[in-house]
């Protein structure tokens, strides 16, 4: 066995992992009260999310509709299961026991969870001896940030500090790395189940973003901003993956 | 480039949504009344509907050009806030209680005003969609007429609430939809004389359509029923388009 690439694939992993916390820094330079803008960044953390899982759509749907549309479907139960599991509990986590606590942890877990089949892109692309390994790897990389950007979006209002935004930004892409090596050396097996891996993703961020992060907007903010948040961070997100 | 042909299966396939938008009142038909979960439902899968199809388009645009799609985009959005405020949306409660024939007649009218602009920017999409590739602009023409069912019962329901008769209620959802069919048509002729700002206009239909969705009829639907069946429904809708869309562009290409 080549320990050599396999070492590759999990440090390139890795790093795209680490690309999710560059994502925290914009918020940086954001000042005032965090909570005071939960509205807003519920927006555009629903905008980013939703950009990103129409793109998983699309290439899911490349290689098989129906895989996709059940992998999707199976990612909606994912959470409809989450939800039931996490209502009501008292989940202790980060710096903050408010009552929306247990929601932003659903919400990491499906950022986390939803890691898992970008891990799989990569080892498979490396597995493929596929020329575009590097190409795909670097667009995940770059995906990531914006990512990183939503979860800051959702813990920072919540009273996370900035430093934890940023590490568990990176921990929800830790599914990457490890995922990527298994993913590279068994790409035989793990290629057919991509489009279900893929459709999951999109299938549990879609369902997250209209259960629970735009309700919530629209309580908070007026109809008009939400749509213009959310539009201009879709709209973004989508320019983003058109350019990468 | 434009056959007689083809602008006549722009109007064939944008008028089907016209005849679906019937369907929408027959449900009330025999005095019936259907409780606020049809509505927060039907307007959820139409929503869902849009944001898919806006989607599509505004993939469309990028390929086109990503300057023109973000500007077009972009001008979609303050275009539709404009017609928002112009028809003051934001004012018309569709829970409020009748209040009194002449008052009632009036919202009428501004609820069919409301949603006259709203078919107006689907229109142009369907429009825009037919001139880019015609089994684009059929898929999106089919998926908007699906969705006219659901935004026909939303109306009809709040309409039966203020004691419009069925009939009013066809004639208003036949009214609404009107500008679907004429918008679309015009938008899909003057399409080839857009030239270099066609992606302009392309991202212009993606923008309102999105905004339309987030800013009115997501919130709307919200406002009716569960934000589970909701979530639901606008899940499945918009993974719907999206899936089959590429599906089905995939098989005609």
């Amino acid at each position: 066995m080549n320990w050599e690439a396999v070492l590759f694939v999990f440090v390139v992993g890795f790093i795209t992992a680490l690309a999710t916390g560059v994502g925290a820094l914009p918020f940086a330079f954001v000042r005032g009260d965090p909570g005071r803008m939960i509205g807003v960044s519920d927006s555009i953390a629903a905008g980013l999310m939703l950009g990103a899982s129409f793109g998983l759509l699309v290439e899911s749907g490349e290689f098989g509709v129906a895989r996709t549309l059940i992998g999707a479907l199976a990612g909606v139960g994912v959470i409809l299961v989450g939800e039931k599991l996490v209502a009501g509990k008292k989940v202790e986590f980060l710096e903050t026991r408010s009552v929306s606590t247990p929601r932003v942890f659903l919400f990491l877990a499906v950022m986390t969870i939803h890691s898992f089949s970008e891990g799989v892109a990569i080892g498979v692309s490396y597995g493929g001896g596929e020329g575009l390994a590097t190409m795909i790897t670097v667009a995940i990389a770059v995906h990531n940030i914006p990512e990183g950007l939503a979860i800051t979006a959702v813990l920072r209002p919540q009273g996370a500090s900035l430093w934890s935004c940023a590490r568990w930004s990176v921990f929800s892409s830790l599914p990457q790395p490890l995922m990527a090596v298994p993913a590279f050396l068994f790409v035989d097996a793990f290629r057919p189940i991509l489009p279900y891996g893929l459709g999951f993703a999109a299938g549990a961020m879609i369902y997250m973003v209209f259960l629970e992060l735009l309700p919530e907007a629209y309580e908070r903010s007026p109809k008009a901003s939400v749509g213009l948040w959310v539009s201009l961070s879709f709209g973004a997100m989508t320019l983003f993956q058109a350019y990468v | 480039m434009i056959s007689p042909d083809s602008a006549y299966h722009v109007l064939l396939f944008s008028s089907v949504g016209v005849l679906t938008a019937v369907l929408g009142a027959l449900p009330f038909a025999g005095g019936r009344r259907l409780s606020a979960k049809w509505i927060g439902g039907a307007s959820s899968l139409a929503g869902g509907a849009m944001l898919g199809a806006g989607y599509v388009i505004a993939l469309r645009a990028l390929e086109l050009s990503e300057s023109g799609a973000t500007l077009g985009g972009t001008l979609g959005v303050v275009f539709t806030r404009s017609l928002q405020l112009f028809a003051r949306v934001d004012r018309l409660d569709p829970r409020a209680e009748p209040r009194g024939l002449r008052e009632d007649e009036k919202d009428r009218h501004r609820f069919v005003l409301q949603g006259s602009l709203h078919a107006a920017i689907e229109g142009a999409a369907i429009g825009v969609a037919m001139a880019l590739d015609l089994s684009l602009g059929v898929f999106v023409a089919l998926a908007f007429a699906v969705h006219n069912v659901g935004e026909s019962v939303a109306l009809s329901a709040v309409l039966r609430r203020r004691g419009a008769s069925v009939r009013a209620c066809i004639g208003s959802s036949i009214a609404t939809k009107l500008a679907q069919p004429v918008v679309a048509i015009v938008t899909f002729l003057l399409c080839p004389t857009f030239g270099p700002v066609l992606p302009i206009a392309v991202g212009f239909a993606a923008g309102s359509l999105l905004f339309l969705v987030l800013s009115d009829v997501a919130p709307g639907s919200y406002e009716y029923v569960d934000s589970r069946i909701v979530a639901m429904l606008l899940s499945f809708a918009a993974g719907a388009v999206v899936l089959l869309e590429s599906a089905w562009t995939g098989a005609g290409a």
